[in-house]
């Protein structure tokens, strides 16, 4: 009667015990589970770390079996809130990373809230400069270039 | 252990797979692939700015894939459009989102201006080609949904009543100027006075003209025989201390069929005063998609919008702080502000720059 776990394993070859229902938000997992069950599952190009995040997530985002569906709506708020308390606690690098994991583990809606992040954080950007100094972006457009297209796109601000 | 090692060679493909698309000497974070995802949550502001990033970004924002794709997610925010006039005939716009937090108050204002003549797209400015002889002109925008063009159309006339006044001497739909038009699915609608000569005098009536985007025809609809047509209907209901407002609708614009439905308010027909905020509401306006009224009253330094769903009868209250009252002062030259309302807009990268533009005059002796 007890949940189905399955062990997930960092690049640092931490394992990390998981309900199977949890690790399955990932598409990719749930792929990996049907066809390799009982195995471990090594996530060699994620951090202990991004992987404890990816966890977290998933954990609070886990639809219950056995819970009415009435109860998840009522919290989609509460659970809306989380998720933007929760990419607002990671730094710049690990949102990235953080990022790439929803990406690779395909997890959408993961993928939905760290793209958010980082447009509202491309959105919080005053000019192109700070939008390159943030994201570590070389400039390859030379000072015509840039006017140029300035004078394209002209926006009032 | 066989098994062991295929599974690991089958997340070392994706990995492999995964980091040839991340890689990108301009840039070192964001995997290109997930470029286009995050600039569509943009507002087109920030997406505009982005061009100048890097030539790589700017590349991807430009791409007419992503212009389209732009189009249609920002049509699933629209923003509604405050435009305060100024003494001096400027204009200033401020935006704002439609549909997002409802039940708060927040300061995330948007602020746009412009000087007319010009037409206004947020960012660009195309100056329209004006009939120098004609003195009175009506200006509508459409939209060609099958083209997927907007077409900017104008009625200009000699004289303050229609082009045609002169001419026909018997009942004739003749394309008349009107005013408050409105584009819905590739027809513009707009409301306009038509002359007939009765007997030995000339009468009017006031119409709707339909205009087809795409075909340039014009049709005229009679509006519907009611005494009362022009006035509002108040009717009290004393438990709910709420008033409905009736409207026309037309279900059929073939059969010119017209019914007749009342609308429940959130508060009194007039004064319209908003029971919690204490402010009178004196512009309304409809959001197209939802089908909700919209009261809009830019104050001293706060616009309240309230939206309300006559179908579910609830009430949005939104505040959007942080436009200054000396803004609008300085702008608007005094303390009465002109203010107008243009809900349902939707944010472009389109560039108006390398779109062709060509005038399509129309035969009025057709």
């Amino acid at each position: 009667m007890s949940k189905k776990m399955i062990v997930l394993k960092s690049s640092e070859g931490v394992s990390f015990v998981v309900e199977e229902a949890v690790a399955r938000q990932s598409k990719i997992i749930s792929f990996l589970v049907e066809e390799f069950p009982d195995r471990e599952l090594p996530l060699t190009n994620m951090t202990s770390e991004i992987l404890r995040k990816t966890i977290e997530y998933c954990k609070k985002h886990v639809v219950e079996d056995d819970g009415g569906g009435d109860s998840s709506s009522s919290s989609s708020g509460d659970l809306k809130e989380w998720d933007v308390k929760f990419v607002a606690e990671i730094d710049q690098p690990r949102l990235m990373d953080l990022l790439m994991a929803a990406n690779y583990l395909d997890i959408p809606s993961l993928l939905d809230v760290t793209c958010q992040k980082v447009a509202d954080t491309i959105a919080a950007c005053n000019d192109e400069k700070e939008i390159r100094a943030t994201f570590n972006i070389e400039n390859d457009f030379t000072e015509e270039e840039v006017e140029a297209i300035r004078m394209e796109n002209q926006y009032p601000i | 252990m066989e098994g062991r090692e295929e599974q690991a060679e089958d997340g070392e493909r994706v990995i492999q797979s995964k980091e040839e698309d991340s890689i990108g000497k301009l840039l070192e974070l964001i995997p290109l692939d997930l470029i286009p995802d995050i600039l569509l949550r943009l507002p087109a502001k920030s997406a505009v700015r982005f061009r100048c990033v890097s030539k790589l970004w700017s590349s991807i924002t430009t791409r007419p894939y992503l212009i389209t794709s732009f189009a249609f997610t920002s049509s699933n925010r629209l923003r509604l459009l405050v435009c305060i006039k100024t003494s001096d005939r400027r204009r200033l716009f401020v935006s704002l989102p439609q549909h997002e937090h409802p039940h708060t108050s927040y300061s995330d204002v948007e602020r746009y201006q412009m000087d007319p003549p010009e037409f206004d797209t947020g960012k660009q400015h195309v100056t329209l080609p004006e009939p120098a002889e004609f003195r009175f002109k009506s200006y509508f925008l459409g939209y060609d949904l099958v083209e997927d063009k907007y077409k900017v159309f104008c009625i200009a006339s000699r004289t303050n009543n229609d082009p045609l006044s002169d001419k026909p001497k018997h009942y004739t739909p003749r394309w008349p100027m009107g005013h408050r038009d409105v584009c819905i699915n590739g027809h513009v609608y707009y409301e306009a006075r038509i002359s007939f000569e009765g007997d030995d005098i000339t009468q009017w009536k006031v119409v709707l003209v339909s205009f087809d985007v795409r075909y340039e025809k014009f049709r005229i609809i009679r509006k519907p025989d009611d005494p009362n047509f022009s006035w509002v209907c108040e009717g009290h209901d004393e438990k709910k201390l709420a008033s409905s407002l009736r409207f026309w609708i037309l279900e059929d614009e073939g059969k010119q069929e017209w019914s007749l439905r009342d609308y429940l308010m959130p508060f009194q027909i007039w004064p319209r005063r908003d029971p919690i905020w204490r402010v009178y509401f004196i512009r309304i306006s409809v959001i197209q998609d939802t089908g909700e009224f919209i009261y809009v009253e830019a104050e001293f330094e706060a616009i309240y919008v309230i939206y309300y769903d006559p179908k579910t009868n609830r009430t949005r209250r939104v505040i959007y702080e942080g436009v200054e009252y000396e803004e609008f002062t300085e702008y608007s030259g005094s303390k009465n502000f002109k203010v107008h309302l243009y809900p349902n807009h939707s944010e472009s990268l389109m560039s108006l720059e390398k779109v062709p533009r060509y005038a399509s005059p129309i035969n009025w002796d057709q």
